[in-house]
């Protein structure tokens, strides 16, 4: 039988102990959170039977467990003796075994050290009920990202453009710092400058100055020839306002037109002595096409002179050839020396390397298989040059001088009514009269050559009483390379086109004919500015240059 | 009377007006014919960006209008009602503004920023159209705090009980008391659940007890395990009104930091513009 003094120790609110005695009996005595133990420990923590009391067999008292019994050297035994003054602990409840009272074989004081916490704490402490809570604040991350992009994209440009230092330093990568900046695509002419916008940008929230890009853009030509007029007309414009950069990779150059139609749409606001009519759009508000043609005949004659197209009076090509388009494209072909050859445009017009207009024709290359320069019926291989009258009369003379001493090799020539043999040559007298018989005959081919057989046949030819020996003249060729000289027309751009659909020379026998096609040829294909059903949409820009050629 | 959203405010007021804007903006577009083709720099263009701007300045003016409790220059419902109309209206002027030219630029981050507000913005209005109420109905008369009490009474509860039960039972039940948890991270609060909730694993555990019992222990068993089935339908609750609260606060953290960063690009944005002109 064991008799215990239980002293249960709790704390009042200033912590001081406050002991509470009762006395348990019994054989042995059973510790645990059961309510059936002799020493109840009410705590979740304790087992249901956590350890039994009782005498062992050397008649002390001992305590056995399961392992929960903390002896006061911290180990953790199985079985201990209990002698007053040890403590040990058993989950959070504290034993200590006193002395033992009167009538008593034990002591023993158990408090609880170690209050289980309050339930609702560890939920709380183990819970997170916001997203605050959880560590995410709207605030942080809103200047974290405005601190971020702040500095990457404001600070950084602004100090790749004011502060050489910086610039030197972000050199090297692989984007420039204020790359983020550009705001679309850079023509490819201005693409080195990409990663270096104070290229153009010289100065800080100034716009670039056409000084900048005259820089490079020498020799740019004014759109006006009078200086003063272009000053006065262009005040206050700037390049880049018809050169729009940062828009595509394609050149920047302006293509829509309507800035021209401002001042030539009504010309006279802009320059009341202007003498251009007002034009507004290709498609029906352009005049007629005004051709360059020679003048003349009269004084001046041969200067250029714009003619318009409407006026069919003056529309006459002063070429100075006879060259009869029709004879020329017969469509049975013509009869040459090769045989029998159709021609057509392109035997003569060669398109030139850009492929705006084309080669030119020469004698040459494009006449003088067909046109030969025979003189002399009886030698084909004889031919006087494409030249000067003067040269033509050499070679005659210098030709039949020859064939008077005998030197050239004709024997089906009579002179005087004599044969003469090859190689024989005459006395003093007999050549003077060779030489007589030589100028004679070449003046009288001459005549024939220039007046009915040869140059005749293209050229326009004069007597002209001023050199006695060379007696005509050539009236000059001037063959017109630019019908429309303020316009751009590249061929190349209309090689789809059959060149007869725009050029009707078929059946033209005159070369005083003038075919390049009316602004109402242009138009069965090109439209205005605005896109149309079938024609190609057509600015100023299609054709004219704004700035003139310097 | 029926409650009366921000968006119907004063009969639709400012949603009218945005929706004026922004058809205004298509027909000024649709109309203008520029030279150089559309962008930002035509004059329209400058119309476009300029009250852009100057929406979006107001929009972020909000968000200190809405802290200052005592001026009152309009309603904060008014306010609100403002907000999200010409919000929504900054999607039609800005895309304009930027005559469809983006780029890999800081031009067009602020444009995409402002896009990703704006979407927050939208789905923020979604949320306090809706959430509230399912908030609402999942509380019923409870608040938060008096869930936990209630969680922490059927806690001492179970613990009484399982006071007298075998010691897994009762470690179970005071590991579930210790270690449940209602919401936690991010993705804990979004998901409404605690992976291996302690408390749904003590449920179990005492179910299947309970099949093999009878008399006083059965009795004891069934007492508990209604107790800890209240406390888990308790905590149900209690996570899916964490997790609703995660869904109506995930907006703010994302529109508000957005904004700020909209505001660092517009900023960056203008001040490019005339720094290099």
């Amino acid at each position: 039988m064991i008799r215990c003094l239980l002293t249960e120790v709790t704390r009042n609110r200033h912590g001081k102990a406050v002991r509470e005695q009762r006395t348990v009996t019994g054989d042995s005595l059973l510790v645990g959170r059961g309510s059936d133990c002799n020493i109840h420990l009410p705590d979740p923590r304790v087992n249901l039977r956590q350890a039994l009391i009782r005498h062992g067999d050397d008649g002390l008292i001992y305590l056995e467990g399961q392992g929960l019994l903390a002896g006061s050297r911290g180990t953790v035994d199985q079985r201990v003796c209990l002698r007053p003054g040890l403590r040990l602990s058993i989950g959070p409840f504290q034993f200590d075994v006193e002395p033992t009272a009167p009538g008593h074989e034990l002591a023993l004081a158990i408090e609880l050290v170690q209050a289980l916490p309050d339930v609702e704490s560890p939920i709380r402490t183990n819970s997170r009920f916001s997203l605050a809570e959880a560590g995410w604040s709207r605030r942080t991350a809103g200047v974290v990202l405005l601190v971020l992009i702040g500095f990457a994209f404001l600070v950084l440009p602004v100090l790749h453009a004011v502060h050489p230092a910086t610039r030197l330093a972000g050199a090297g990568a692989p984007i420039g710092l204020d790359e983020s900046w550009n705001p679309g695509p850079i023509s490819a002419g201005h693409q080195s400058f990409g990663k270096n916008c104070i290229e153009c940008h010289r100065q800080p929230f100034t716009p670039v100055s056409d000084r900048t890009c005259l820089g490079c853009h020498k020799g740019v030509g004014n759109h006006l020839q009078a200086a003063s007029m272009q000053a006065s007309v262009f005040a206050g414009m700037r390049c880049s306002q018809c050169h729009r950069e940062h828009v595509a990779e394609s050149s920047p150059t302006h293509a829509s037109g309507r800035a021209c139609v401002r001042c030539h749409g009504n010309i006279k606001a802009a320059d009341a002595q202007s003498q251009l009519p007002d034009i507004i759009d290709f498609r029906d508000q352009h005049p007629r096409f005004r051709i360059a043609l020679a003048s003349g005949p009269g004084p001046g004659a041969g200067a250029l002179v714009r003619v318009d197209q409407g006026d069919r009076t003056r529309m006459v090509e002063r070429s100075g050839l006879i060259f009869p388009h029709a004879v020329h494209l017969a469509r049975k072909g013509l009869r040459t020396p090769a045989g029998q050859v159709v021609l057509g445009c392109g035997s003569c017009h060669q398109a030139d390397a850009v492929g705006v207009g084309f080669k030119p024709i020469t004698m040459r290359d494009h006449c003088a298989d067909c046109h030969r320069l025979e003189f002399e019926p009886a030698i084909s291989s004889r031919q006087v040059p494409h030249g000067p009258v003067r040269e033509v009369m050499t070679t005659l003379r210098e030709f039949y001088a020859s064939v008077s001493i005998g030197k050239s090799a004709v024997d089906v020539l009579t002179i005087d009514g004599l044969l003469r043999r090859p190689g024989t040559a005459g006395g003093e007298v007999e050549r003077k009269q060779a030489l007589l018989w030589a100028n004679a005959k070449a003046d009288k081919v001459a005549a024939d050559l220039f007046e009915v057989r040869v140059c005749k046949t293209c050229h326009a030819v004069s007597r002209n009483g001023e050199d006695a020996t060379a007696p005509w003249r050539i009236a000059p060729v001037r063959i017109n390379q630019h019908w429309l000289p303020n316009a751009r027309f590249a061929h190349s751009a209309h090689a789809a086109s059959d060149c007869s659909s725009c050029h009707a020379l078929r059946n033209s026998s005159h070369s005083t004919d003038v075919a390049i096609p009316d602004i109402g040829r242009c138009r069965q294909c090109h439209g205005g500015a605005q896109p149309a059903r079938n024609k190609v949409t057509s600015t100023c820009a299609s054709c004219h240059v704004f700035h003139a050629r310097p | 009377m029926q409650h009366r959203t921000f968006l119907e405010f004063k009969r639709y007021r400012y949603l009218k007006l945005a929706t004026a804007l922004a058809l205004l903006s298509l027909l000024a577009y649709a109309l203008h014919r520029p030279e150089s083709g559309p962008y930002g720099g035509t004059w329209l263009g400058y119309v476009f960006g300029i009250t852009g701007a100057l929406i979006i300045l107001l929009l972020l003016w909000f968000g200190v209008r809405k802290r200052q409790y005592r001026h009152a220059e309009g309603s904060l419902l008014g306010w609100l009602s403002a907000h999200v109309s010409l919000g929504a209206a900054l999607i039609v002027v800005v895309t304009l503004h930027t005559g469809f030219e983006f780029g890999w630029n800081v031009h067009t981050l602020a444009y995409v920023l402002m896009l990703a507000v704006i979407a927050s913005g939208c789905y923020g209005v979604y949320a306090y159209l809706r959430l509230p109420r399912l908030m609402t109905d999942n509380l019923g008369e409870d608040m938060l705090s008096t869930l936990l009490l209630k969680i922490a009474d059927q806690d001492n509860q179970a613990r009484r009980i399982a006071m007298q039960m075998p010691n897994e039972i009762n470690a179970a039940v005071l590991a579930a008391s210790l270690h449940t948890r209602i919401g936690g991270n991010l993705v804990q609060q979004f998901s409404g659940r605690q992976a291996h909730c302690p408390t749904a694993a003590v449920v179990l555990q005492v179910q299947e007890r309970g099949a093999s019992l009878e008399g006083d222990a059965a009795a004891s068993n069934r007492a508990l395990y209604s107790v800890l089935l209240q406390k888990q339908a308790l905590l149900k609750r209690a996570r899916r009104q964490v997790m609703y609260k995660a869904r109506l606060d995930l907006w703010l953290i994302i529109h508000v930091p957005l904004a700020l960063g909209l505001l660092a690009a517009l900023i960056a944005h203008v001040v490019s513009l005339y720094f290099y002109w």
